[in-house]
């Protein structure tokens, strides 16, 4: 069962995205046992390999000089070395050819994805994952005819038996958008399910969606996306859509930033904040995210949004044995058993429902992690 | 607060309790009726009685206000009175008593009641549930149980409509099978009001009731001329004793269900579902225990 998590401060966002993707200097992260193949000095160009790791290669999101290396955050603010280029602004790119042969040399995550779709059905996962965060409504309105085109490609590239792309019911404008472009794609479907916080996450989905289909494969929006510029336009994904949002936000706004982007000048220069109150950064929603200092934090694949909010501290009252938190959890497991008993389920998935449902404002995510054992 | 979520929801125990407080409301206002301007109408009571049924949740309202300040006042917390079950489990406690109590022994029974479950605090197998059956026990055995309200049951002619709209006698305000009705309708739109477990022990106790009207060939509404409606609306889904995985819930519903009936219907007695619920909740944490698989 999921909760429609009210949007009480109204945080629509703006329908216009800004685009943000022409920055001075871009600070790409990379792992501190990184590989690294650049010096101080060199002429990078876009897509051009700087680093890597066995499991992840790290590219240049411009074309420009390395400047230098520093130490950044990331969107666990957790301090990472990173690699400073200054932007020439002439967006030179290598020449890059993927196939899905050699996919896994710059996406491992969605190779080994792509190795098991043969005849099976696609589900496009393009529901929210987090209250507040709107990206994949603007997505859709921005890139509707070309995640068909990639869908209808992959359908007919792996032997698809269907292509089903689901969304929120409430989220009207992606169901509009997408209804008037289908017609020509008759390999792919639109399935609506309640936009209720959770139906996102790829375990849940799966247990709503084993009801209609039964060889599925579950990818994102971002992941099509990633197709459709690797497979089709035979580039790397350099950009992504974040949300800035929250109480402190003037006007939501969803922004189109280069990767490596200091996030702090992109939200300087595009959202205004407001001063009555003490306002905090969190990285990826109010839910799931993390509390980040926004001066050293630079723009990623894996951020998907920042919420500028106070933040309310909630006085942890004794169980009232109200067993909301048992009856909302996604999964079916019993925190408030758990807690009691100092026990670790390895099946949670820390969505932290089960905190926000509470009315006692009894705090489970502290509990539930397994280094609280 | 340094990590997510950030935000919580804004449903609490004073939510809760307020719907509660809403949900009996009709029902003591019907009380004022049935046992005031009904009985002064028929020349029962007069003008100046009406309101006397009042008197009753007053005491409970004021002596659990006193006990809960010093309780909290001695415990050094800051004084909450609106978050306290406790006042709510007094004026439950004043809604089920006979009409003509004597209010000195009332007092001192509640006074010792409300002393007791406040010092157990939840923490306990204490159910208020069975210190009201106790106190019951001991006022049943100190006057005429016939005798709940000023008239009897014997001076009215019961029809199936009176039974349903609660014009017999009974607990003071507990008799109004359609105002439990419409304060359970009002009551589960609240998330944490476990709607279930009336929905369970009033379908299972009206299953066994039909088939042994069917049976006995008597007439299924008798079945309902007791506080079946109000304790499983009211008593049985108490928060602090009643099971909360869903499971649990199920099978305490059913049970009570089932026991309600046997008490009630086949021997008679009529305030059978108190001591069943009692009973039950007293091991609501074995129900909960039952069926565990959602580890």
């Amino acid at each position: 069962m999921g909760v429609d998590i009210k949007d009480e401060y109204n945080l629509k966002v703006s329908y216009k995205v800004v685009d943000y993707t022409l920055p001075k200097i871009v600070y790409i992260t990379i792992a501190p046992t990184a590989k690294v193949y650049v010096k101080v000095g060199d002429k990078v160009l876009k897509d051009q390999l700087l680093a890597e790791i066995k499991t992840k290669k790290y590219y240049s999101s411009i074309s420009g000089t390395i400047i230098g290396f520093c130490k950044v955050k990331d969107h666990n603010n957790k301090n990472l070395p990173a690699i400073a280029i200054k932007n020439n602004f002439k967006e030179q790119s290598k020449k890059i050819k993927i196939d899905y042969n050699n996919v896994e040399q710059c996406d491992l995550k969605l190779s080994s994805k792509l190795k098991t779709l043969k005849d099976c059905t696609l589900i496009v996962n393009a529901l929210e994952d987090e209250p507040y965060i709107a990206n994949n409504i603007l997505i859709i309105r921005d890139y509707c005819e070309k995640i068909l085109k990639t869908l209808d490609k992959l359908a007919n590239d792996f032997n698809l038996s269907k292509v089903v792309i689901i969304i929120g019911i409430n989220d009207k404008d992606s169901i509009n958008k997408l209804w008037n472009s289908i017609g020509r794609y008759p390999n792919i479907t639109v399935n609506l399910i309640d936009s209720d916080y959770t139906n996102s996450c790829e375990i849940v989905l799966a247990k709503k969606v084993k009801k209609h289909y039964s060889n599925f494969k579950i990818i994102s929006l971002y992941d099509v996306l990633k197709v459709y510029n690797y497979f089709i336009n035979n580039t790397l994904v350099s950009q992504k859509y974040i949300t800035i949002s929250g109480r402190g936000v003037q006007k939501p706004k969803v922004i189109n930033i280069k990767y490596g982007t200091p996030l702090i000048q992109a939200i300087n220069d595009n959202i205004k904040i407001k001063k009555d109150l003490e306002y905090h950064f969190i990285t990826n929603g109010l839910m799931k995210g993390k509390e980040v200092d926004l001066n050293l934090l630079c723009m990623n694949e894996n951020i998907d949004g920042i919420i500028i909010q106070d933040i309310k501290s909630y006085l942890e009252k004794p169980c009232i044995n109200c067993g909301l938190c048992a009856k909302f959890c996604p999964i079916g497991l019993d925190p408030k058993y758990l807690k009691e008993n100092k026990k670790y389920s390895n099946k949670c998935i820390h969505c932290n429902l089960c905190s926000y449902i509470c009315p006692s404002h009894i705090d489970f995510s502290k509990y539930l992690k397994k280094e609280a054992k | 607060m340094d990590h997510a979520p950030y935000i919580k929801t804004d449903n609490s125990l004073l939510k809760y309790l307020t719907k509660y407080y809403i949900a009996i409301l009709p029902l003591i206002l019907f009380g004022i009726y049935k046992n005031g301007v009904y009985l002064y109408q028929q020349n029962f009571i007069s003008f100046g009685a009406i309101l006397k049924v009042l008197i009753l949740p007053i005491i409970s309202l004021f002596t659990s206000i006193i006990i809960e300040m010093s309780y909290q006042k001695l415990k050094k917390d800051k004084i909450n009175l609106l978050e306290s079950p406790y006042i709510l489990y007094s004026i439950i406690i004043a809604m089920m008593m006979p009409y003509h109590i004597n209010y000195l022994v009332y007092i001192v029974l509640l006074f010792f009641t409300l002393l007791i479950l406040r010092m157990v605090d939840h923490k306990n197998l204490i159910s208020p549930v069975l210190v009201i059956y106790l106190i019951f026990f001991l006022v049943f055995s100190l006057y005429d149980n016939t005798a709940f309200n000023t008239f009897k049951d014997e001076n009215l002619t019961l029809s199936n409509i009176k039974i349903i709209l609660g014009m017999y006698s009974g607990g003071i305000f507990i008799t109004s099978n359609i105002l439990c009705i419409v304060g359970y309708l009002l009551l589960k739109t609240n998330f944490i009001y476990k709607k279930d477990i009336p929905l369970y022990i009033l379908i299972t106790y009206l299953i066994c009731s039909f088939i042994y009207c069917l049976i006995t060939k008597t007439n299924l509404v008798t079945c309902f001329l007791n506080p079946i409606l109000f304790t499983s609306v009211f008593i049985a889904p108490n928060l602090f004793y009643s099971p909360y995985t869903k499971n649990g819930r199920r099978i305490y519903s059913i049970i009570i269900g089932i026991l309600c009936f046997l008490l009630i219907v086949v021997f008679k007695l009529s305030y059978g579902s108190i001591l069943v619920i009692a009973i039950c909740q007293a091991f609501h944490k074995t129900f909960d225990n039952l069926k565990r698989t959602d580890i």
